[in-house]
């Protein structure tokens, strides 16, 4: 090897030929698909070999990757053959385990990182995927980011439009009218809310703020750039949250503890979203009150009596 | 060298056969020695142990050198070769990098032994496959991201709970709900890890029926060292939409469709812990109602009605 180092020039003595050939031909298979020509003149040009090989030492030394596990598949160009290794024992193996971790790691994260975290994360799921032998856990895996199955380069648009606060037109897929319409949203954040990814903004034709699945939006239609800019109206509530046990409370980017002690949170969210307040309000169910604005309380409230009358009535 | 037969190379099998145990990190010195050693014994010739030990030592060099001049790395380590570069490399994105370190990040900060080995053992195999720029790029980026606020204070019961889970036992857990103590007996499941913090997920064999019980609020745990096969006598739950929420709502893995009519969507629903069922069912306010069982149904109307009775007289 110490020669080798001086000189550059390998001899018999120095190294397997035959192991360095097998190297040069399993890569160059892995490489793309090859003739035999072409696989005969890089060995036969090699800096370290310099040595002819025949066609038929070329088929054992294929025969012999066969043997070792690697798929050598035949492709045809016209009236040329030409051979490619599509699998090989060395390849990268996601075992199960490994796939679960990655799955329950995700769900562990995924509500404290950004969405430019969830692209990566989904185009690296993509990537992978090909490695995970389980076929149910390479699709759960494939679905798992909020993002899967949205056109990347659209979310990368829109995520621009809510930086500028840019109005914009889009093509909508309204599954409650269950038809295509045109909507004008004054772009203000991406949100993403059980798995789901929303595009938040004023709606100018309905006066209000409201989340659009942006899986639902078929295409942006136009820019309007000399839209003024809006002042968009925040809605803000107070509410008191009982500690009933010791489960940590889980606090939402848009609300902050005013108050606290051993048995109740004072909490004021503020949000441009009514809607979302409400969801909010009501999946904290009897852990939670209504201080203020009185209105949004007394909607709080009627709400709830609506859903006792639904089941009291079939008594 | 000889050959096994007209159609295989010897020297092919060899080097592949030493290039799997590399990868498979099994190429002790031992193994190896012994591959060579017994293709130099297919011959007729016979060595004493000191010729034969030179001889698989001249060979041994000659395959590392030919791994080493096409531009594989391998050192010796504790009787062992470790493989440091591969055959081949894989294409690394600078997603990629960055998923990879969010990984690595998180996972390490989470109490699971369990999930940290076999994160990094799956980050040590992609790094081996990378070239040399993204390996650095990643090597890099590791450390970039913080969880370092998860689960500090409850690492030691989450990684208790996660033994549980693994030994199939019986469990009885006295924990408090709404203020009060409750008392269950589960077989643990599995552990379920949100921002805030960790629920050991398991299956209630008295109520028949799957739960989850945040592992701060566990005062006690009684093991019930009865080993138990699983349990998949889950409560099934039927509830019915209304109105939009019926067009638009789509089943959950554990869902299926019951019927549907233009305005209504009924639902059946296996297997979903009830707390984080009656959660979301909430959330869909009046268009929602739980039609079966009907223990379940009066539970959801009690807290209906214990969500209204905070207001009192307001």
């Amino acid at each position: 090897m110490k020669k080798f180092m001086e000189t550059n020039i390998v001899t018999h003595n120095l190294m397997s030929f035959s192991g360095f050939k097998s190297l040069l031909i399993f890569s160059m298979l892995v490489e793309g698909p090859k003739t035999y020509e072409e696989i005969k003149e890089r060995i036969e040009n090699n800096e370290y070999m310099k040595e002819t090989i025949s066609i038929d030492s070329i088929r054992i030394y294929m025969n012999s990757l066969k043997k070792i596990g690697c798929e050598i598949q035949r492709t045809h160009q016209g009236r040329t053959v030409k051979y490619y290794i599509s699998s090989h024992p060395y390849e990268l193996k996601i075992t199960d385990k490994q796939a679960k971790s990655i799955i329950k790691v995700f769900k562990a994260i995924s509500k404290s990182i950004e969405l430019s975290d969830f692209m990566a994360l989904h185009d690296f799921f993509c990537n992978i995927s090909k490695y995970i032998q389980n076929e149910d856990l390479k699709a759960e895996i494939i679905k798992l980011s909020p993002v899967s199955n949205i056109n990347m380069e659209m979310i990368k648009e829109l995520m621009q439009y809510t930086r500028n606060k840019t109005e914009i037109t889009v093509l909508y897929n309204a599954k409650n009218s269950g038809k295509k319409k045109e909507i004008t949203i004054n772009a203000d954040k991406m949100n993403i809310r059980n798995g789901k990814l929303y595009l938040c903004g004023f709606n100018s034709e309905y006066n209000n703020y409201g989340e659009f699945l942006v899986k639902y939006i078929i295409k942006i239609i136009r820019i309007n750039i000399n839209t003024p800019e809006l002042k968009i109206p925040e809605f803000k509530v107070i509410y008191k949250y009982y500690r009933t046990d010791n489960t940590p409370f889980e606090l939402l980017n848009s609300e902050k503890i005013v108050e606290q002690n051993d048995s109740f949170l004072i909490v004021e969210i503020k949000s441009y979203d009514k809607f979302a307040v409400t969801q909010r309000i009501l999946s904290l169910s009897n852990k939670c009150k209504v201080i203020s604005p009185n209105d949004f309380k007394d909607e709080i409230i009627a709400c709830l009596k609506r859903m006792k009358e639904g089941y009291i009535e079939k008594k | 060298m000889r050959k096994n037969n007209s159609k295989l190379n010897n020297g092919c099998l060899n080097i592949f056969k030493f290039l799997e145990y590399l990868y498979n990190n099994s190429a002790d010195y031992e193994t190896v020695y012994n591959l060579f050693k017994n293709d130099i014994l297919q011959g007729n010739e016979v060595y004493d142990d000191k010729k034969l030990n030179n001889l698989v030592q001249v060979v041994l060099n000659k395959y590392i050198n030919a791994l080493r001049i096409f531009g594989v790395k391998i050192k010796k380590e504790k009787h062992k070769f470790i493989l440091e570069s591969s055959l081949y490399s894989i294409p690394c994105s600078d997603n990629d990098i960055k998923a990879l370190s969010i990984l690595s990040e998180a996972s390490s900060k989470l109490p699971d032994s369990s999930i940290n080995k076999n994160i990094s053992d799956l980050l040590s195999n992609i790094m081996l496959r990378l070239d040399n720029q993204s390996r650095s790029a990643l090597n890099a980026a590791i450390g970039n991201y913080d969880f370092s606020f998860y689960f500090t204070n409850i690492k030691d019961q989450i990684e208790q709970c996660r033994k549980y889970c693994n030994d199939s036992v019986i469990l009885e857990i006295a924990y408090i709900n709404k203020r009060k103590e409750e008392k269950c007996k589960c077989q643990p499941k599995d552990i379920r890890y949100t921002t805030k913090t960790a629920f050991l997920c398991g299956y209630d064999i008295i109520k028949k029926e799957n739960i989850e019980i945040a592992i701060p609020n566990i005062i006690s745990i009684g093991v019930n060292p009865r080993r138990t096969t699983p349990y998949d006598n889950v409560t099934t739950i039927v509830f019915k939409l209304k109105g939009r929420l019926a067009k638009t709502y789509q089943l959950k893995t554990n869902e299926k469709l019951d019927s549907k009519t233009e305005d209504t969507m009924v639902i059946i629903n296996t297997g979903e812990p009830r707390d984080k069922l009656f959660a979301r069912l909430m959330r869909y306010a009046d268009l929602c109602e739980i039609i079966s069982p009907k223990y379940i149904r009066d539970d959801m109307e009690d807290m209906i009605n214990e969500a209204l009775n905070n207001y009192g007289n307001d």
